[in-house]
């Protein structure tokens, strides 16, 4: 209880808000520099998981602004029949198995990055995803079909952008070289492989399990007819 | 103080260290704890757990005692039966023969005499055995056996020519009774006797009669035993043999030496109970168990009606075979490949198939009568079959019959055939589903097909089937004989100009976002106050009392939502907007009414008091009626659009009841959107209600409406609904093209002509321009149309795109065009009987009523000149006064 009473009351405090700022802000100087910056992230504590966690949430309401607002020239979407919480699950969920699978898959091998350290450098990674999309919505609704090429382009730049400095982000969390990290991106994407394949098969076998005891009811209840 | 003192000075007393005397040693009694919450959770799941045990026993219990139907064994004895079966009437002759069950129907006036089965069908170059066994039976049969597959019984090869039936006359009704089924009859006699037996049943027979039973006999004792036969084996099996002889019938006992002990033991006093008892006893391998049913079929004559009976009651089958199908009198009028004649079917408005038309590669000809019954699932739907009417008929040159269907038409569907396929008879014949079964899947794994039969047959039902026969070979006639049969000469319509039904769509449900998800919900498309406003227009455009149907205007929309109480649509303006209305054309001749679907229930929950588990009815599964909309592409069920619901028929009946009341409440009339169209039974085993039942639940509704003198609009027009119907709109005009038939003729709107108001489908929403209009002039018909106010952008990501040309404002100035002209010809003819109907050509028709007007109308894309000279351009119609 004390721990949510102490969590609230900083709520109040005036120190929490310029701390909030000042490490929102250093996301700025992340995306621009991101081998000092993320080094500086983690290892100077420069950076905070209010920070993180506001980045994250702004790019899933980016990611649904989009969707709404983006001009029909250049999104297909039937927005009657959008749904809030699956659009947010399809930026949280690969950002979560990622997470997890990064960090169990570095901490055997040297890896110096914690669980948090990892969450809090993909949440600033997300920054230029905002930064961009925000104005592209703006955009699109002001330019032709024929224009749309600038559009691609600042599309693709994006999520480029996000890329590199998520393997930045890696590289300096867990003080690898640029080969090792290499490498362990590709373990990290091989583990989220078999992370989903591991969830499907568990849901698959629960369900198989209903069904077999569905069936038995369902054929009791026939026999007794 | 004092006390204390005294206190102190007892203490003092004791020596020092004493703790009292010594204390008995305590027992361990009961006591009583108050009982904590674990215990009451303990004994409830307990509890539980014996209750379901409970109820498995109880529900094995109940299946064991379940009553078999009675089984009879009727015989035919020539000597007993050698009386003349003969109806006769004013107008008809019928004679019924003994021998074969068949029977003739002579028609005096013009001497026709009809064969309930093909007299030449043992010379039927064409059909099989079978066939032909099917040709002289007056009842089919269809039954499934234990592995799911069906199989037909014929009345002649399994009962007449067995002698299995018994014809009796019972005043006058002649009564036939059958036994149908390849087993063998049973004897009363033992099959086995102890000595004690033998002597009891023997001691006052004749030496004669003693004889034979010692050569039907088989004579066992101990010491005579042979070493071969072994005698522990027949101890086991007959225990008292250990200290009695025993007699035992021989397995090739010969027919005629059965019937004569049966003789011999009936003139001692051996009983059925008697034969029962021993039969018990009997340890030989007895008879299998093979199929048997036994039907009775009454014939009568009802004035110069022929009347068919078939009643439930006297129908008994064995579960293991449970009966499927009845086709009553398959052959009956059947027209041979030299007649010349038609079948009339009752496709849309009616069908004629000529007889031998050549169409062989053509299916057979079936039709659902009152279409498909819901409560039976189905895995795909390609078209819909369905006759509104429960009648068939054939015509010959100069006279013809049509059947119609009085009781347990829920039940029937049409078959017709020409000939040339399984034989050289052309006929037509109502073939009645008895037991309804559906597949039963236990798990997706399993590939054996389960099925689930209904349990019994409705109670208290029958079959009633009526032969008129009309003394010509005129399709007219034979429709008119059906509007008498509907309307006597009492109903009439009485209109000044020609009947109009205007449908006006208030909401249809449309996905919407509501916080962030996306719902169905009910999406305007005609608020109340523009209804208002579009029902000035068609005053202004000139349409006097026009019939407005509120369509979607309560409970969610079009699809609406399960009727627990009136609710207005909020989107729509809600209730003050809808008073506003109401009292808006108030002062207009508009007649209104409130459109409302009883069956169904689309998007419902608790809320509106639908429960999902106990509201709607179930299927012979017992599986939740939860109903799909089909693919016009694969035709499979379609899982991406809502499901809805059945409903019960109890809460089919609460939903009218309501619906009624609240539509006398704001005085207008009532609208079904189902009823008198849909009709459909529940399987639900603890509350079977049949089809034939529910169809009474939509009559009793019709009855309510009447009795409170609402207006009632229906849609299609079932037999049932017509009498009490002031308009009937989207009636099928002119049905399925089937290839196999061969002209359609408007036979229900002759009928109805003239003593109801009736309308085809939508004419703004016609897949043709002018199509309906054409097929309605045609019998002049009223007209129907189908607007909203919305433009067609509101449909677009609907399941409403037969919408698409219903916005009002752009069907304004067309409306009163083809109004204004359609009103001015038809008008002449709205309220008279139509006397001639005929094809002047493939596309151009001529109707003739009986005010003296001929309807000319012309399908074609060519001008066409009549041969008196009249004049009708491409795609239109032309009345015409006949000068005679």
């Amino acid at each position: 209880m004390s721990y949510i009473t102490k969590k609230l009351s900083a709520f109040k405090k005036k120190e929490t808000y310029a701390h909030f700022l000042k490490t929102l802000r250093y996301s700025l100087y992340v995306i621009g520099h991101p081998a000092d910056g993320y080094w500086d992230l983690i290892h100077a504590k420069r950076g905070s998981y209010a920070a993180a966690n506001f980045m994250v949430i702004l790019a899933m309401l980016t990611h649904i602004w989009k969707l709404r607002y983006t001009s029909f020239l250049f999104i297909n979407v039937n927005w009657e029949e959008v749904n809030v919480i699956k659009e947010f699950a399809t930026i949280l969920l690969p950002l979560v198995i990622f997470v997890i699978c990064n960090w169990a898959s570095t901490t055997l091998f040297d890896g110096k990055g914690h669980l948090g350290d990892i969450y809090m450098g993909t949440g600033y990674a997300l920054t230029p995803y905002c930064l961009l999309q925000i104005p592209m919505i703006i955009m699109s609704n002001f330019i032709t079909k024929d224009e749309g090429a600038f559009y691609e382009v600042l599309n693709t730049v994006s999520f480029v952008w996000v890329l590199v400095l998520l393997f930045m982000a890696m590289m300096m969390i867990h003080q690898y070289s640029f080969g090792k990290t290499l490498l362990f991106t590709f373990i990290t994407i091989f583990a989220m492989l078999v992370f989903i394949f591991i969830m499907m098969l568990f849901f698959s076998l629960i369900s198989q399990g209903v069904a077999y005891f569905v069936s038995l009811v369902r054929e009791v209840i026939f026999r007794l007819n | 103080m004092e006390k204390e003192m005294k206190k102190k000075q007892k203490k003092s007393k004791m020596p020092e260290g004493y703790i009292g005397r010594p204390k008995p040693m305590k027992t361990k009694t009961f006591e009583f704890h108050k009982p904590t919450t674990a215990f009451y959770v303990k004994l409830g799941i307990t509890a539980v757990i014996i209750a379901f045990i409970v109820y498995i026993v109880l529900r094995l219990i109940s299946v064991a005692s379940y009553h078999q139907p009675d089984f009879e064994f009727f015989e035919y004895n020539p000597a007993n039966s050698s009386k003349e079966f003969v109806l006769e009437s004013k107008a008809i002759k019928f004679e019924l023969d003994p021998e074969t069950t068949q029977f003739t129907v002579l028609q005096k006036n013009t001497g026709k005499i009809w064969y309930s089965n093909p007299v030449e069908a043992d010379n039927d170059p064409l059909a099989l055995a079978k066939e032909k066994n099917n040709m002289k039976s007056p009842i089919l049969l269809k039954f499934s056996t234990e592995n799911g597959t069906n199989e037909i019984y014929d009345y002649f090869s399994n009962s007449v020519k067995r002698g299995f039936y018994n014809v009796s006359k019972d005043g006058n009704k002649i009564k036939v009774e059958y036994t149908i089924g390849q087993m063998n009859r049973e004897y009363i006699i033992p099959l086995m006797m102890y000595q004690s037996d033998y002597d009891k049943w023997t001691k006052d027979m004749k030496k004669s009669d003693l004889n034979t039973i010692s050569r039907a006999y088989h004579h066992y004792s101990l010491d005579t035993l042979s070493a071969t036969e072994n005698k522990n084996e027949m101890i086991q099996k007959y225990p008292e043999f250990k200290s009695e002889d025993l007699y035992l019938l021989f397995d090739n006992t010969q027919k005629f030496m059965k019937e004569k002990l049966e003789g011999i033991f009936s003139e001692v006093g051996f009983t059925y109970e008697d034969y029962e008892e021993l039969k018990a006893q009997y340890k030989e391998s007895t008879e299998q168990d093979v199929p048997a049913f036994n039907t009775t079929v009454y014939y009568s004559l009802e004035g110069d009606d022929l009347v068919v009976e078939v009643p439930f009651d006297d129908i008994s089958y064995k579960t293991v075979y449970p009966i499927i199908e009845l086709t009553v009198l398959p052959y009956f009028g059947a027209g041979y490949s030299t007649d010349q004649g038609a079948l009339f079917v009752p496709e849309g408005g009616g069908a004629l198939i000529n007889f031998n038309n050549g169409k062989t590669r053509q299916n057979i000809y079936y039709a659902d009568v009152y279409g498909w019954d819901y409560a039976s699932d189905r895995k795909a739907t390609i078209t819909e079959t369905r006759a509104a009417m429960p009648v068939f008929g054939i015509k010959y040159e100069d006279s013809s019959f049509i059947s119609i269907i009085e009781n347990g038409s829920a039940y029937a569907g049409i078959n017709a055939e020409v000939a040339g396929k399984l034989g050289s008879y052309n006929y037509v014949n109502a073939a009645y589903k008895m037991l309804h079964n559906e597949r039963y899947d236990i798990a997706a794994r399993t590939t054996n097909a389960l099925y689930m039969y209904e349990e019994r047959l409705p109670e208290g039902e029958k079959i009633r089937q009526i032969y008129k026969f009309v003394d010509s070979g005129s399709i007219v006639d034979m429709a008119k004989t059906y509007g008498d049969y509907l309307f006597g000469k009492t109903a009439k319509t009485n209109n000044t100009e020609v009947p109009v039904a205007i449908e006006i769509i208030g909401a249809i449900d449309k996905v919407q976002q509501v916080a962030g998800l996306p719902k169905t919900k009910p999406y305007k498309v005609t608020s109340y106050k523009e209804a208002a406003e579009i029902i000035h227009e068609i005053e202004d455009i000139g349409i006097k009392n026009a019939n407005i149907k509120l369509a979607g205007f309560i409970n969610d929309g079009v699809r609406q939502s399960y009727f627990n109480k009136l609710k207005f649509i909020s989107q729509l303006g809600g209730k003050g907007d809808f008073k506003k209305f109401m009292k808006d054309v108030e002062n207009t001749s508009a007649k209104l009414y409130l459109d409302g679907t009883m069956q169904f229930a689309y998007h419902s929950g608790i809320t509106d008091g639908f429960f999902h588990y106990s509201t709607p009815a179930r299927f012979v599964s017992d599986k939740i009626c939860e109903l799909y909309e089909y693919s016009p592409i694969w035709y499979g069920k379609d899982d991406s659009k809502d499901t809805y619901y059945l409903l019960k028929p109890a809460a089919i009946e609460g939903v009218s009841n309501r619906f009624i009341s609240s539509v006398e409440k704001y005085k207008l009339g009532a609208s079904f959107r189902d009823f008198g169209y849909q009709l459909s039974a529940d399987y639900n085993e603890d509350r079977l209600v049949s089809r034939e039942t529910a169809k009474n639940i939509q009559v009793k509704a019709f009855d309510s409406v009447k009795e409170k003198s609402l207006g009632l609009m229906i849609n299609a027009g079932n037999d049932y609904a017509v009498r009490q119907a002031d308009f009937i709109t989207n009636m099928n005009l002119k049905g399925n093209k089937y290839a196999i038939l061969d002209e359609q003729v408007p036979f229900y709107q002759i009928a109805l002509h003239g003593h109801k108001n009736y309308a085809g489908s939508a004419v703004n929403l016609g897949s043709e321009k002018d199509q309906v209009v054409l097929e309605s002039a045609e019998t002049g018909a009223g007209l129907f149309f189908t607007f909203m106010k919305a433009p067609e952008i509101a449909i677009q990501e609907t399941n409403f795109s037969e919408y698409y040309a219903a916005n009002f404002d752009d069907w304004k100035d067309n409306l009163a065009a083809v109004y204004s002209k359609y009103n001015k010809e038809i008008s002449k003819v709205s309220n008279s009987q139509i006397t001639a109907y005929e094809h002047l050509t493939e596309e151009v028709s001529k109707t003739s009523f009986d005010n003296g007007y001929d309807v000319v109308v012309n399908f074609s894309y060519a001008d066409y000149e009549t041969p008196d000279g009249v004049k009708v351009p491409a795609r239109d119609y032309k009345v015409v006064k006949v000068v005679k």
